[in-house]
């Protein structure tokens, strides 16, 4: 794990460190600013998690949990530690690779994070990694979960749009079309945003995307403290 | 957890740093900012001409390491101004403060083509120092029979500024017949570029270093002071290979009992 945290922090330092040098002086369209890029280092954050959860599934199925389950530890002590290193520590380096080059070019220009989408690209992370950890507690298996982490981190999101938008036609009043989007906004605000130009997120999206994150949370606690068996 | 988040912050912290001290030997340059600029107003006849073009408002953030420099680029096309690279002979470029801007409206309003080298002159003495002049452009004629005017990295003072491009030709060999006529602003392009140049001060650099030693503080620290947990931990991984293997094992015994091959 140590290896895979240092290779991906070399990368996510070295891109936002990079792009933050280079873009500050253009904060004349605060809009965007790092969304782009983001979108992209995004992905190598669901990655860290996806390969976090992948060792979790691992760690269910060969018997490393069972060990760790034979010392005093609780069922809800180990999933409470597993959620702060797969989900937690992964999401602390995407956020210093960010926060801390800007703090040391001008800790005054930490604002312009509130225009980057940063907090949505974490409440949809978030929200998608604690479905695939829920995924990775019931199945104990590595490859349902490698294959639910791909498919909603980097298939689905691409994917829906696509089809919404080849069912129905982008020009016009389409209502059916508009809900389905909100729905799709639900589940990934972020690129909801990207693909809508920054246009605004509606608080019921926010709502709706932190009642799911809360709800698959609450389920992860209920499953690991009354069914969650190793063997 | 403590280890790895460490170990995240020592990576990142020498990264800047790296980047601080890259930034102070080779100081980084980076366009950031690219304006067209329109023609406002323009005098022609066959001997002389005064084009006035104006760009938007620019603004520009004060950044700790950072100095702004501006370029700019302008074609005059030649079947318009039916001038050669040699007949400019003045180009002037101002940069002001937005508030001053008023001073460069006043005289593109009450220019004519008598009072042109009298106002010119006023407008001198009263804006003083201009960004750039003739010695400082480098005046060209392009393939196609283009005029192009380049000027390159001048230093900006203000960050919240106007700028005006003053333009000065006298043909040397006046053509009757052609006549002049409007420089249609497709005739004359007219670009503004600014350029950041990072040179990292020493503040940035100390925060840098701040970051990387509180890294390398936590990792080590969480490696040295949980040797205890660490050799558990160790001990888990240990019994885990080795239930994997006698796991293995067992298996494979089995497979012979049975009295096939062992996969």
């Amino acid at each position: 794990m140590l290896k895979w945290v240092a290779a991906v922090t070399v990368l996510l330092a070295l891109i936002h460190t990079w792009i933050v040098f280079a873009s500050i002086p253009m904060i004349m369209q605060p809009f965007n600013f790092l969304q782009g890029v983001t979108a992209f280092t995004g992905m190598i954050y669901a990655f860290l998690i996806i390969s976090a959860l992948y060792s979790l599934a691992s760690d269910l199925s060969q018997g490393g949990a069972q060990l760790f389950l034979s010392q005093p530890i609780s069922r809800v002590t180990y999933v409470l530690a597993w959620i702060l290193a797969s989900l937690g520590t992964p999401t602390l380096i995407f956020v210093l690779s960010i926060v801390l080059p800007i703090v040391v070019i001008d800790p005054s220009l930490l604002y312009l994070l509130s225009s980057s989408g940063l907090h949505l690209l974490i409440l949809e992370t978030l929200e998608l990694s604690c479905f695939i950890f829920l995924v990775a507690c019931v199945s104990k298996n590595r490859g349902a979960t490698l294959l639910v982490g791909l498919l909603l981190f980097f298939i689905l999101p691409f994917m829906i749009p696509l089809l919404l938008m080849m069912i129905y036609s982008p020009i016009g009043a389409q209502p059916m079309r508009d809900y389905l989007f909100e729905v799709y906004a639900v589940f990934y605000p972020f690129r909801y945003a990207l693909i809508s130009f920054g246009r605004n997120i509606n608080s019921a999206s926010y709502v709706g995307t932190t009642m799911l994150m809360l709800t698959t949370f609450a389920l992860i606690l209920f499953y690991s403290k009354r069914r969650l068996e190793v063997t | 957890m403590i280890r790895e988040i460490g170990v995240a912050l020592a990576i990142i912290g020498i990264i800047l740093l790296v980047f601080m001290t890259a930034g102070s030997v080779l100081p980084l340059s980076i366009r950031s900012q690219s304006w067209y600029m329109s023609v406002e107003r323009y005098l022609l006849s066959n001997k002389t001409g005064v084009i006035v073009a104006s760009s938007e408002l620019l603004k520009l953030t004060k950044i700790e390491g950072y100095s702004y420099y501006l370029g700019c680029i302008f074609y005059l096309e030649p079947s318009v101004i039916n001038a050669s690279a040699s007949d400019i002979v003045n180009a002037e470029l101002y940069v002001l403060k937005s508030a001053d801007a008023a001073l460069i409206d006043g005289f593109v309003n009450t220019l004519t083509p008598e009072n042109m080298d009298e106002k010119l002159g006023e407008l001198r003495s009263i804006l003083g120092r201009k960004a750039i002049s003739k010695d400082e452009l480098e005046t060209m004629t392009r393939p196609y029979g283009a005029v192009m005017l380049e000027c390159e990295k001048m230093p900006l003072h203000y960050y919240d500024i106007s700028a005006y491009a003053i333009i000065v030709i006298k043909r040397k060999a006046p053509s009757p017949a052609t006549p002049p006529t409007a420089p249609h602003p497709l005739f004359l392009h007219g670009n503004l570029e600014v350029y950041a140049e990072i040179a990292p001060s020493v503040n940035q650099k100390v925060r840098a270093t701040i970051i990387a030693i509180l890294g390398v503080l936590i990792a080590t620290s969480d490696t040295l002071l949980r040797p205890k947990a660490r050799g558990r931990l160790e001990i888990v991984k240990r019994l885990t290979s080795i239930q994997r293997a006698e796991g293995s094992k067992a298996e494979d015994k089995e497979e012979r009992l049975r009295g096939r091959e062992p996969s």
